[in-house]
């Protein structure tokens, strides 16, 4: 038994944390911010920017296999990582590029290999696709079934299921409307709403049936969901390390107001849950990579993947937004301005906190997993 | 060079033999019916049996030295032996605050004489000790001790004065451990030494009185003189804070409050709401609100395990985690006071009934556990102090 982060997920995340503490500081996240003040279209990717320095790093990749340029990373060895690119409130599509489509990519072509029915033009766009992550050269997003928001606005591809099929569209010549910018509360965010009736879906854009791919696609959706919540327990340490400085050097009545006990109180409270929705991230992180012994029966229902992700993405909602609301209060109307940093990490809670599933809404999965 | 380390959830053969073996004894030994309260005259009696045959299994310290009746298991070991115990619905552990909170204090600072003379006995539940840290005037605020013990050269020792409070099963105990000002002059923490007194002392009056829960385990100790020697004085004279902080630090963390009594409740918890005194089949739809209180517990059960496994690690890998272990008795107390309350919900208004009536459910022990997890954000340091601790030490907030 060793529940910790590996050596080389370690290393890997503190890596991570040095990078984006010179490529990505709050000055970063708010560039996009003011972007969005003209247009939500994605800020070009430059090549003294974040995403470069993480292409280079081999974070974007990390989770393909080898044989197709990746390092063939298992998720549980990205969860770290994930928390890092969390506690920056970095706004390129690293997570969901990443984590999410890249290893489907990967999947997906295993799946259309063995099936052997799809059209030569997806297959290429497949191959295109896997060689765009391996070079950095473009975002790729999975489209969820339902009419939730596409979490990368412009994406170079987009993974989309319509119609019992699962078709690889290249974003970079969609068809009018058919992903639709939306403004977010978060100002780096840049979300989409997707409309697949613009879509020019058919035989040439399909890589398989739904059922063929039902495995791979839910990993995928799983996949989500735990790096959501890791981004989240990310997102928390600035926002409690904001604000332990701030309450340290701001006085009242003589005193520092964090030597108050009502501060004092709220903080440790939420330093409490936060801590506490850690270990569930990590150990879902671990399930999904199917790290030997989660199929141990002594687990019981949390050695259910379902439960295991659904449990990691309530805490960590939770917990997320309880830090924010703990750091709005102790830095009182400082916090309530967009000149301090604190709202950069808070929008960002409010909005993933929710995203890939609040905690009600995880919290009725697993009630029905523990009470049918 | 170093070895990769990597993340591993798999217990490994010996654990798993060791986890076997637990469990079949226990399903072999422990008793149908629940025994009566440890808390009172005759359930503790009932207890002590329950103990005896523990030790005589070397399954009442697993954790200790085979010399002293142990088995040597390591943490990840008393682990799995807790999950287990628990799991299987045994008796509350009577010794506990011997074995748990004086026995690691006796491991780091006793004498070897010390240790051969009281280890084995504690194991053996021959010996049962309870905890002397409260006063009258000290709570909270522990250093506010007033008891006193004065140098009697003459005799070799000390003679103690003063009086000890809420000492949990004072009245059925045979020793005490605690904390007595032996430096008048010294402010606070300091000219405090940690003895260890036999209650039945001449110059030791012990009254007990009733619990919140109805049962008599509590007690006050009075001290008028009483004599104890140099060889009941554990570490340095004067140096008594520094001593009971390392028996303070294990009632917080990990020694006393194992995972796996939460996950026990927590899977009970469960049971319940699906059984027909709770909310029967469909749950979820007959009260999501209720269905939704259940999963938060078993939720945060589930966090408290995984939180203990990491720290666990940290500690096997020498990271220890100092204060945050009062993150650790945060969790497991307002858990405990969460089960307890979600349960009485689903119960309704048979929730009041108690043992002795017959529309009770489970005898009323799901109010008794309640009335039990109550005091849980008391004792031990109250969670007002942990949380203190929490943003002073681990946060680094300014003390004033």
């Amino acid at each position: 038994m060793r529940f910790a982060l590996s050596d080389d997920g370690l290393g890997f995340a503190d890596a991570v944390r040095d990078a984006l503490g010179s490529v990505a500081p709050p000055a970063h996240v708010r560039r996009w911010w003011d972007a969005a003040e003209t247009s939500l279209v994605t800020p070009p990717f430059t090549g003294d920017g974040p995403w470069q320095a993480l292409v280079d790093m081999g974070v974007v990749s990390a989770c393909l296999p080898g044989d197709v340029g990746g390092a063939g990373l298992r998720f549980v060895e990205m969860v770290g990582v994930c928390e890092e690119l969390g506690a920056a409130a970095l706004p390129e599509p690293v997570v969901a590029t990443a984590v999410v489509a890249a290893p489907l990519l990967a999947d997906l072509a295993q799946i259309v290999d063995g099936v052997g029915e799809a059209s030569p033009e997806v297959v290429e766009a497949l191959e295109q696709a896997l060689d765009d992550v391996v070079a950095g050269a473009a975002a790729v997003a999975v489209a969820p079934q339902d009419d939730t928001l596409v979490e990368c606005a412009d994406a170079g591809w987009l993974l989309v299921e319509a119609d019992g099929g699962l078709h690889l569209v290249d974003g970079r010549s969609l068809p009018a409307n058919a992903l639709v910018p939306q403004r977010s509360v978060d100002g780096a965010r840049r979300v989409a709403r997707l409309d697949r009736a613009h879509l020019d879906l058919s035989a040439a854009t399909q890589l398989c049936g739904t059922g063929e791919a039902a495995t791979a696609w839910v990993a995928a959706r799983r996949r989500a969901e735990v790096a959501c919540a890791a981004q989240l327990v990310g997102l928390g340490r600035p926002m409690l390390a904001l604000t332990v400085d701030y309450v340290n050097q701001r006085r009242q009545f003589g005193v520092p107001v964090g030597s108050f006990q009502a501060v004092k109180h709220q903080l440790a409270d939420a330093a409490l849950h936060l801590e506490f929705a850690v270990p569930p991230v990590r150990f879902a992180a671990a399930v999904l990579s199917g790290v030997e012994g989660t199929e141990d029966a002594e687990w019981g229902p949390l050695g259910e993947p379902q439960v295991a992700v659904s449990t990691a993405k309530a805490a960590a909602s939770d917990a997320a937004e309880q830090v924010a609301a703990a750091a709005l209060q102790c830095h009182g109307a400082i916090g309530y301005t967009v000149e301090h940093d604190l709202h950069l990490y808070m929008k960002r809670t409010w909005a993933l906190a929710r995203s890939h599933g609040d905690a009600a809404t995880h919290r009725s999965i697993v009630a029905t997993h523990l009470l049918r | 060079m170093r070895q990769t380390r990597r993340v591993e959830l798999r217990w490994n053969d010996t654990e798993r033999d060791f986890r076997d073996e637990c469990r079949s004894w226990l399903s072999d030994h422990v008793p149908s019916r629940p025994l009566p309260s440890g808390d009172t005259a005759e359930g503790f009696a009932a207890h002590l049996e329950w103990e005896q045959q523990l030790f005589e299994a070397r399954w009442a310290v697993v954790s200790w030295p085979e010399r002293y009746g142990g088995r040597d298991a390591s943490l990840w070991e008393w682990l799995i032996f807790e999950e287990e115990y628990y799991r299987a619905g045994a008796p509350q552990r009577v010794t506990q605050n011997g074995i748990f909170l004086l026995a690691p204090t006796l491991f780091e600072f006793g004498t070897p004489e010390q240790q051969n003379r009281f280890l084995p006995r504690m194991a053996a539940a021959e010996d049962l000790w309870c905890q002397g840290w409260s006063e009258p005037e000290a709570g909270s605020d522990l250093a506010g001790i007033r008891s006193r013990a004065v140098r009697d050269e003459e005799a070799g020792g000390w003679r103690l004065s003063g009086q000890k409070t809420w000492t949990t099963r004072g009245a059925f105990c045979t020793h005490l451990f605690g904390l007595f000002r032996t430096d008048p002059e010294a402010e606070r923490h300091k000219g405090l030494t940690y003895f260890m007194v036999p209650l039945d002392a001449e110059g030791v009056t012990v009254r007990g009185f009733g619990r919140l829960d109805g049962d008599e385990g509590f007690a006050e100790v009075f001290f008028d003189g009483a004599f104890v020697g140099d060889d009941m004085v554990l570490g340095e004279v004067d140096r008594g804070w520094s001593v009971a902080m390392a028996t303070t630090s294990s009632e917080r963390g990990l020694t006393l409050r194992a995972p796996g009594r939460f996950t026990a409740s927590a899977s009970r918890l469960v049971d319940l709401a699906r059984s027909r005194d709770g909310l029967g089949d469909g749950s979820t739809e007959r009260s999501p609100v209720l269905a939704d209180e259940v999963t938060r517990a078993w939720m945060d059960a589930q966090a408290y395990r995984l939180y203990t496994l990491a720290d666990v690690t940290d500690i096997v890998e020498g990271r220890p985690p100092g204060a945050r272990s009062s993150l650790n008795k945060l969790w497991w107390s307002e858990l405990d006071v969460h089960i307890g309350r979600t349960a009485l919900d689903l119960l309704g208004e048979r929730a009041e009934l108690v043992e002795g009536a017959e529309e009770a459910v489970a005898g009323g022990a799901w109010m008794k556990a309640y009335q039990f997890a109550l005091s849980g954000p008391i004792y031990a340091g109250t969670n007002e102090i942990q949380r203190n601790i929490v943003a002073e030490r681990v946060l680094g907030l300014p003390r004033r």
